[in-house]
């Protein structure tokens, strides 16, 4: 039995694989609560730019399909929903509704295909949801051209909102 | 002097991608915008960097017989390593390279530097050598990029080109677009540099090479 | 339930095809598209690696979810497909010589093939069940073998072909052609929605 070659390579590795995991734990940890707080901050902001300064807090009611929602002032209810466009999970957006009717469309993250899905990403184009009241309003949006899946991806984030914020009301 | 040359060499000479035509896939995958190029180019150098200095550091504490899975160990810490700061510090470009920032890990461009240089050599080569190359990645990223970005979308680094931007050929920024765009520029780098174009993908320090060279020359 | 699995398996294969438009396992798809009689082992290779993959990795990322250390995973992954691919070349060599002289050539390309880690990763990052994953798998390593027996056919035109300019001749040639298959495999966007 010679230990060189039998015991020492998967010692060896083992003792690599125990270390670099344990480096990888400790870096996580520090880093957490700084990707905690980006998320928050891109939330915020998101918030603020397109429903303006309030203050706004999040409510532990849940709707499948529904990441988060969010009660503003004045009755707004903020939808933030993830749906898939043209790449899964493309489509990350906050739905503004209030007294029940759309009050407003915004983006967090829109990954689609730059020039082509990335066009829904447009203020003209998610005004057009503005003041829509049900699902069947928001089946007679059109799409925009060349963004197809991105357009059907939207619309059915829009319509999820709309639903949850039919049950929140009830 | 021979330190200057190991970092110089990847910018044109070995260029890992335009020359040696290794790491095709990040290549083809994320160079749809100027920045993405770049911010791929700058990840991948960093992890090169990091596992040239480690693996160069231990190269005599590694066994022969499990030297691929170790380094590849080491490369992947360095990979979820890159991972963490960039969630934390540069979220957008996080969400932009999506699934192909965990797949540095099996770039050949970073396993091959350490099989090729890092595990042959001292620890200041090894630091140059990771820099020029994976300098020198960014640099073909980066012109990648640039190029589909201007005629893909009509913008340079988000900026709107006049003229461009009115009807820019989308096809260069999806799939099809990315395959031709490589071959373009390095049959114009071939022409630029009087060589005979590289009849086959670079393979150098690739584990597979010694597979596919036997597929290559008709098999089994 | 049925059809759920069939669109997985059809997306996997023709609209999301993994090289050809998630550009992952360029380097075996150029490097061994030239023989067509290669393609097919090739592609058999790939198939059984990227099932076997999936079947080790996803209860792997299940444990690691389970101690909140999930962010592990690409490290796990890699290690275990390194290690796996050498587990099966050894018990093939002893137990069925035949058949490792058949696929032992194919089997180092399990492990630095980003096609593999990519679809485990995939798997995880869809959220698929583990069915759902290894179907997704299966469609995935077809979806290879399909680029790669279209792509050898192209190939062996532009290779045995006078009229190539000298600067195209070689890669770039390869992959101007290889840009076209993939502009013809867009036509499938849209098969599903």
């Amino acid at each position: 039995m010679n230990l060189k070659t039998t015991v020492l390579p998967p010692l060896v590795l083992t003792i690599i694989c125990t270390v670099i995991s344990g480096a990888l734990i400790f870096v996580n940890n520090i880093t957490k609560e700084r990707v905690e707080e980006i998320n928050r901050e891109t939330l915020n902001e998101s918030l603020t730019s397109a429903f303006g300064e309030g203050t706004y807090t999040q409510t532990d009611k849940t709707f499948d399909g529904v990441d988060k929602i969010i009660e503003g002032e004045g009755g707004l209810y903020v939808y933030e929903v993830t749906t898939d466009g043209y790449n899964s999970d493309g489509i990350h957006i906050l739905v503004g509704i209030k007294d029940g009717a759309v009050e407003g469309v915004s983006f967090i993250s829109c990954s689609e295909t730059p020039g082509l899905g990335t066009k829904v990403n447009n203020d003209d184009y998610l005004k057009t949801y503005v003041g829509l009241k049900s699902e069947a309003d928001a089946d007679g949006v059109d799409a925009v051209t060349g963004a197809t899946f991105s357009s059907k991806g939207l619309k059915a984030a829009v319509k999820l909102a709309l639903a949850a914020d039919m049950e929140a009301r009830q | 002097m021979s330190n200057l040359k190991e970092f110089t060499k990847g910018f044109i000479k070995e260029n890992p991608t335009l020359v040696t035509l290794l790491g095709m896939c990040p290549t083809l995958a994320v160079t749809t915008q100027a920045s993405n190029g770049i911010g791929m180019g700058l990840a991948t150098t960093f992890v090169l960097v990091g596992s040239n200095i480690v693996i160069s550091l231990l190269k005599k504490i590694i066994p022969d017989a499990v030297r691929l899975p170790c380094y590849i160990v080491i490369i992947a810490g360095f990979v979820t390593l890159i991972e963490f700061l960039l969630k934390g510090y540069v979220p957008t470009l996080y969400d932009s390279l999506g699934i192909f920032l965990s797949l540095i890990t099996v770039n050949c461009i970073i396993l091959g530097r350490a099989e090729v240089f890092a595990s042959k050599n001292k620890v200041v080569p090894s630091i140059l050598d990771g820099l020029g190359m994976g300098l020198g990645f960014t640099l073909s990223l980066t012109l990648m990029g640039t190029v589909r970005e201007i005629l893909g979308n009509g913008t340079v680094f988000g900026f709107s080109l006049p003229l461009l931007n009115e009807s820019p050929m989308t096809i260069f920024i999806l799939p099809a677009g990315g395959f031709f765009t490589l071959g373009i520029i390095i049959a114009v780098v071939n022409k630029l540099k009087h060589k005979k174009p590289p009849k086959e993908i670079g393979c150098k320090g690739c584990p597979n090479m010694a597979s596919c060279e036997k597929l290559r020359n008709g098999g089994i | 339930m049925a059809v759920h699995l069939l669109v997985i398996m059809l997306s996997a294969i023709l609209v999301n095809n993994i090289v050809l438009s998630q550009f992952m396992g360029i380097c075996p798809f150029l490097g061994v598209s030239k023989v067509l009689k290669n393609c097919l082992g090739m592609g058999a290779a790939v198939i059984f690696v990227m099932l076997c993959a999936t079947a080790v990795t996803y209860p792997v990322y299940k444990l690691l979810e389970s101690l909140d250390i999930e962010y592990l995973k690409t490290v796990a992954f890699i290690l275990l497909i390194a290690l796996f691919v050498q587990l099966v070349e050894i018990i093939l060599k002893k137990i069925m010589p035949p058949l490792y002289k058949a696929l032992g050539v194919y089997l180092p390309l399990i492990t630095t093939n980003c096609a593999v880690l990519g679809v485990t990763i995939t798997n995880i990052d869809e959220g698929y069940s583990f069915l759902e994953a290894m179907v997704n798998a299966l469609g995935t390593g077809v979806g290879f073998t399909v680029a790669l027996l279209l792509f050898s056919g192209v190939r062996q035109k532009i290779d045995s072909s006078d009229s190539v300019p000298a600067m195209f001749k070689g890669v770039p040639a390869t992959l101007v052609a290889a840009s076209i298959v993939s502009l013809s495999f867009m036509g499938f966007g849209g098969l599903f929605s």
